[in-house]
């Protein structure tokens, strides 16, 4: 019950609210300044939200304007007519173009030619179902210009399957059962024949032309990433247990690749998890970087609730693409994943609260993410090849 | 004694009614007649299941002509747990003893290891766009079952993807299994065709 005097007395005003929330506590505390003192770190803790998300924003937009100029990415993106169609852009999501138009096929895996001249990539029927790890045997093999124009397509479907550029970019690498076959592009004909050695998909020529990654079975672990020397034949592995998506360094002394590493510890109750469909424990896909010999390996960036693929650095080795999707896969059957983009120097980073992997890696840098939009696949030229408007 | 007050008249019903068992028994009077059912029934019952067993060998146009090696093997063990595949398909390597030799160069009572692709998925439903032409009436693998398989080498040339081989420290062909029929044949030895 209330009585009559107290509700005389309520506060009718700001302060007076102030002062009956302060009275009911125990005398010796200058109660008032207790409260005061309550509102004021409130006020700046929302200040420093407030300056955190600004902060960020200023960081984004300085990395944006940072790599605007710096060449072109392509990647692949379903179109409106749920094809799957290539695209080119600037490194800051600017310039979107759409290169192949193609509503009666679909087109992956662009990968620029070394010297930014090339495209090529996989042109697939379209009922064909991409696969999002069988992509670089499905379709056949095109070349085009860097801009997409004049595309010419290599053999037929199945043909020159996991297709990579040599260094120079006369020649292409293949991968089938057969094994690895390294053929003149101009004559068509095998001029190399090497074992696979376990490589099963993923294969990437370096930028030396020395050597080969790829994903591999090795020593009854299937998805390691390896690397292969192209003089003796040998392969090592980088990396061993849930691993895909390797590429080169541009210095050909380093390789990106995803892994998901095993027994990942799950601190929300397995709520990311289950929004996704995803069975507990299963864990999240992240990027890391390693030496040829697979001994210093770094985290470059991972997100829990999000499997990180398609790593690729930039032809200067400062910064680094990837795909974040929250289903495995990297997406593909949902129209691909949001591209992301940033500072090698900033790695390791981890995007957003992630408390599993914060407490397994806590010096993170955290530098900024420039998020590019939905794509799959994605592949950086410091050419000039957009098309103009 | 009565044949009609006879213990067994009470299972099997009135004389009337025994014509068929009479032609078994010659009808030579209800002692003979009793007597000879009782050696009968698990004679008939042997013969049945014997006719079974020869019956399920698992052969059929498949498994007999697909492959270079066709086996009835046992599967030895399972080693671990078949990851799920509803993202990656991968084969799986598993451990047989060989009982039969149908064709091929492998021998009687070897060892041999056989990869299986997504060996979660009943072998009728098993292929798809990337395993290529596999098969077999095999619902499930169990450890001590026995199989008759068509199988192909090398490994390499079948199947490129991931395998999972826990005995990848032991030396020899990785066998690709083709088709898969489950088979009631027991022990080495056995006669199968």
């Amino acid at each position: 019950m209330v009585s009559l005097e107290r509700w005389k007395k309520r506060p009718t005003t700001p302060a007076t609210l102030l002062h009956s929330l302060c009275s009911p506590w125990p005398s010796g505390i200058c109660m008032k300044f207790w409260c005061l003192g309550v509102w004021v770190v409130s006020f700046l803790l929302i200040l420093l939200s407030v300056h955190e998300l600004y902060s960020n924003d200023v960081r984004v937009a300085q990395l944006s304007r940072e790599v605007r100029s710096k060449g072109w990415i392509v990647f692949s993106a379903r179109e409106a007519k749920n094809d799957w169609d290539l695209f080119v852009m600037r490194p800051d999501g600017s310039n979107r173009q759409n290169i192949t138009q193609t509503p009666e096929t679909h087109e992956t895996g662009g990968r620029f030619s070394p010297d930014g001249q090339k495209l090529l990539y996989r042109r697939i029927p379209k009922n064909t179902k991409v696969s999002h790890d069988q992509w670089g045997s499905q379709g056949q093999l095109v070349v085009a210009n860097a801009d997409g124009s004049n595309p010419i397509a290599i053999g037929s479907i199945g043909e020159f399957p996991w297709a990579s550029w040599s260094p120079d970019a006369k020649q292409v690498a293949c991968l089938s059962k057969k094994g690895i076959e390294i053929y003149d592009l101009a004559s068509k004909k095998v001029i190399r024949k090497l074992d696979r050695k376990g490589i099963y998909q993923q294969m990437f020529w370096s930028p030396d032309g020395k050597q080969f990654c790829g994903t591999a079975n090795y020593y009854g672990e299937s998805w390691t990433v390896v690397r292969m020397d192209l003089a003796t034949g040998s392969v090592n592995p980088i990396n061993k247990f849930q691993n895909c998506t390797p590429d080169w360094f541009p210095d050909s002394q380093r390789i990106i690749f995803s892994y998901r590493p095993a027994n990942q510890e799950v601190l929300d109750g397995g709520k990311r998890a289950q929004s996704v469909g995803q069975q507990l424990g299963y864990g999240w896909t992240q990027l890391w970087m390693a030496d040829l010999e697979g001994k210093s390996k770094t985290l470059i960036y991972g997100e829990d609730g999000r499997h990180v693929y398609g790593g690729a650095i930039s032809p200067d080795g400062r910064y680094v693409l990837f795909t974040r999707s929250n289903m495995d896969g990297g997406g593909l059957e949902e129209g691909g994943a949001p591209i992301g983009l940033m500072r090698l120097q900033d790695a390791p980073s981890i995007g957003g609260e992630s408390p599993a992997l914060r407490k397994l890696h806590p010096k993170t840098k955290d530098g900024p993410v420039l998020d590019l939009g939905m794509g799959w696949e994605p592949h950086w030229t410091y050419a000039e090849v957009g098309r103009k408007k | 004694m009565n044949c009609e007050t006879s213990p067994m008249s009470k299972v099997l019903g009135p004389r009337s009614k025994r014509s068929f068992f009479r032609l078994w028994t010659l009808d030579v009077g209800p002692w003979t007649f009793h007597a000879g059912l009782r050696g009968l029934l698990p004679v008939l019952l042997g013969m049945t299941l014997s006719c079974k067993d020869k019956t399920d060998t698992g052969a059929d146009p498949s498994v007999t002509t697909l492959g270079s090696t066709e086996v009835t093997a046992e599967l030895m063990a399972i080693p671990g747990e078949f990851p799920p595949n509803d993202l990656y398909n991968y084969a799986y390597v598993l451990k047989y003893r060989v009982l039969a030799v149908h064709r091929g160069q492998i021998k009687q009572g070897e060892e041999i290891l056989v990869a299986h692709y997504n060996p979660l998925k009943p072998r009728p439903s098993a292929a798809d766009e990337n395993s290529g032409k596999l098969g077999g009436n095999l619902q499930r693998f169990k450890a001590g079952d026995v199989h008759r398989m068509a199988l192909e080498t090398p490994l390499d040339q079948h199947w490129m993807g991931g395998v999972i081989d826990k005995y990848f420290d032991q030396k020899g062909t990785r066998y690709w299994a083709v088709w898969t029929n489950k088979s009631n044949v027991q022990g080495p030895g056995s006669k199968v065709e």
